[in-house]
């Protein structure tokens, strides 16, 4: 929706076998990068605890154009999560 | 008891430095220009709990001269396309070559430092979780599910059927002399002739396990079995075709995996750690000793007077000459989970989920390995806390740290072997670093988050990282400055 205007979404699953995630992805017709987190590092780093993804799913971040953490949420509140991707497009480069 | 690190410079400003026990060594190497004060102090008017403590100075500086680090990553073979993942739940060890059992199913390596891959073929069979050498030319893999299968592996590179077994359940492997031993689940120890390994043929079965993982011979007619409800059931095979059971020792966690050394059995049992058994009776093993390894102990294997172990997270090798006293001597994260060992000296093979790797350990070098728990630490009314331990054989020296203004404590800056200490950032909140300079040299510089919840607050920068997607395509977080980027974390399940 938003990735003409430059919005790069990813989805990203931890410490699940590739083939499990790959049939996941095409049934959902997933046209998005869904990235393997194998042994869950990324989402650890993300707030889990050690390498373990504590947060429950889904676990949403919107990183700005400068690299930092704009807003994170760990429930699908689309209003708030528009908003914030708004926001940051807006934002200058 | 713990030796205390005091430092004796004075700053202009800061307070004065007294001094009651004993001076432990300074082993800054070149940073005499640097003030810091150190002084040890009881705080017990902060906080009814605050307990004595060492004050780390500032500034986080790796030291220019660490230790060699005795474990070491040789050689492995990763996955074969972007696709392929080996999930090695089982390794043995078998002359020249090294067999593995996962996705894939019988996956053969050469046993060389750099290994080579010679067979990984789903076609052949899709998955295995045991696999066991029957003799030069013929191995046995069991799939818990679907059965029992002997392969002819005369040309490694083309492994063929030469039976199969259909069953469910099946699982642990052990080969003694003519006989293969097999747990099931329902159908207990099975026995088979394997005299001719080209034409199995099964004997019989004895009723008594429950949820069995593993067997091992200890050659001298007893056999004893991993089972995660029953703990350690030895087995009495002195007449071979007519196995009886004998009475298990309970294990207080699930026991996954055994080793044998001797009078001596170690059990990987999860949580619980490493477990080692005096059984100089064979039919009544005993206790001596448990050792928590910080994760879950999944396999392990013992050559000579050491012990590996794997737990997801890390491989580990312990001196057992003391099996009453384990020993850590060495530890190194693995490069994605640890799940299968085998090692035959200071050779040591490790199944990982993604590669399969040839490690090596050199008992004439000595490091610390501190391990932490937990990476992004979570103030908790002012005070953001975790424990360190040293799973090396050298000392741990904590010789600075630098949390970006609150003070960084220790319980001690110097850890012994296998032991541990506390460590406390007192009087922050909101974003922050914390590092820690040590003499690990894996960690020189071991660093830490800091925020109210354990996760990168607003406004951080967002940790980078670099993954692959479903086609095999590295995707890097910092790559894509510039835009803005939406993560979704999910989970198929």
């Amino acid at each position: 929706m938003y990735g003409d205007q430059g919005l790069e979404v990813v989805a990203i699953a931890s410490r699940e076998p590739d083939e499990i995630v790959d049939r996941f992805a095409e049934q959902l017709n997933l046209t998005l990068p869904v990235l393997l987190d194998r042994d869950g590092r990324v989402a650890g780093a993300f707030g889990g605890v050690g390498s373990e993804a504590t947060a429950p799913y889904p676990q949403e971040w919107l990183i700005g154009r400068d690299g930092r953490v704009k807003y994170y949420n760990n429930e699908l509140e689309i209003d708030a999560v528009i908003a914030a991707i708004e926001g940051e497009l807006a934002a200058k480069r | 008891m713990f030796g205390l690190l005091v430092f004796a410079c004075v700053a202009p400003s800061g307070p004065e430095v007294s001094s009651d026990s004993a001076v432990g060594e300074d082993t800054h190497t070149g940073d005499t220009e640097v003030e810091h004060t150190g002084e040890t102090a009881e705080t017990g008017t902060e906080t009814g709990s605050t307990p004595e403590g060492v004050l780390l100075p500032g500034p986080c500086v790796a030291l220019e001269d660490l230790p060699t680090d005795p474990l070491d990553l040789v050689g492995y073979v990763s996955k074969v396309s972007p696709r392929d993942f080996f999930e090695l739940v089982d390794v043995e060890i078998a002359g020249d070559l090294v067999y593995g059992a996962g996705e894939g199913g019988l996956i053969i390596v050469t046993r060389e430092p750099s290994p080579s891959l010679l067979h990984f073929d789903r076609a052949l069979v899709v998955r295995l979780h045991r696999v066991e050498a029957i003799s030069d030319t013929v191995v046995a893999g069991a799939h818990r599910d679907f059965g029992l299968w002997f392969f002819d592996v005369t040309d490694p590179t083309a492994p063929t059927e030469l039976a199969f077994f259909p069953a469910s359940g099946w699982e642990g492997l052990a080969r003694v002399g003519d006989r293969l031993y097999v747990t099931g689940r329902d159908d207990g120890l099975l026995v088979f002739d394997v005299s001719d390994p080209g034409t199995p043929e099964q004997l019989g079965a004895v009723a008594g396990l429950v949820a069995p993982w593993e067997v091992v011979s200890a050659g001298d007619g007893w056999l004893y079995v991993a089972d995660s409800t029953l703990g350690v059931v030895p087995v009495d095979v002195s007449d071979p075709d007519s196995p009886i059971f004998g009475t298990p020792v309970p294990m207080e966690g699930p026991t996954f995996d055994l080793a044998v050394g001797g009078e001596w059995l170690y059990a990987a049992v999860g949580a619980t750690g490493v477990v080692a058994l005096d059984r100089s009776d064979g039919a009544a093993p005993f206790v001596v000793s448990t050792t928590p390894i910080g994760g879950s102990a999944l396999s392990v294997a013992t050559s000579g007077s050491r012990l590996y172990v794997v737990d997801h997270e890390s491989l580990q090798v312990l001196d057992v000459v003391d099996p009453t006293a384990p020993r850590a001597l060495a530890r190194d994260e693995a490069e994605q989970y640890a799940l299968a060992v085998d090692a035959q000296g200071e050779e040591i093979w490790v199944g990982d989920w993604g590669w399969f790797e040839s490690w090596h350990f050199d008992p004439t070098q000595s490091a610390p390995a501190v391990e932490a728990p937990v990476s992004a630490l979570a103030w908790d009314g002012g005070l953001a806390r975790t424990l360190l331990t040293n799973r090396g054989g050298a000392t741990l020296e904590l010789v600075g740290a630098d949390a970006g203004g609150p003070e960084v404590w220790v319980e001690t800056a110097t850890v012994p072997p296998g032991d541990s200490t506390w460590l406390e950032v007192r009087g922050g909140s909101g974003t922050g670093e914390l590092c820690v300079a040590t003499n690990d040299p894996d960690h020189p510089s071991l660093r830490f988050t800091l925020s109210d919840d354990g996760q990168p607050p607003v406004g951080a920068l967002a940790p980078d990282f670099s993954l692959e997607d479903l086609d095999g395509n590295t995707w890097r977080l910092s790559e894509h400055v510039g835009d803005p980027v939406f993560i979704t974390f999910f989970a198929t399940w």
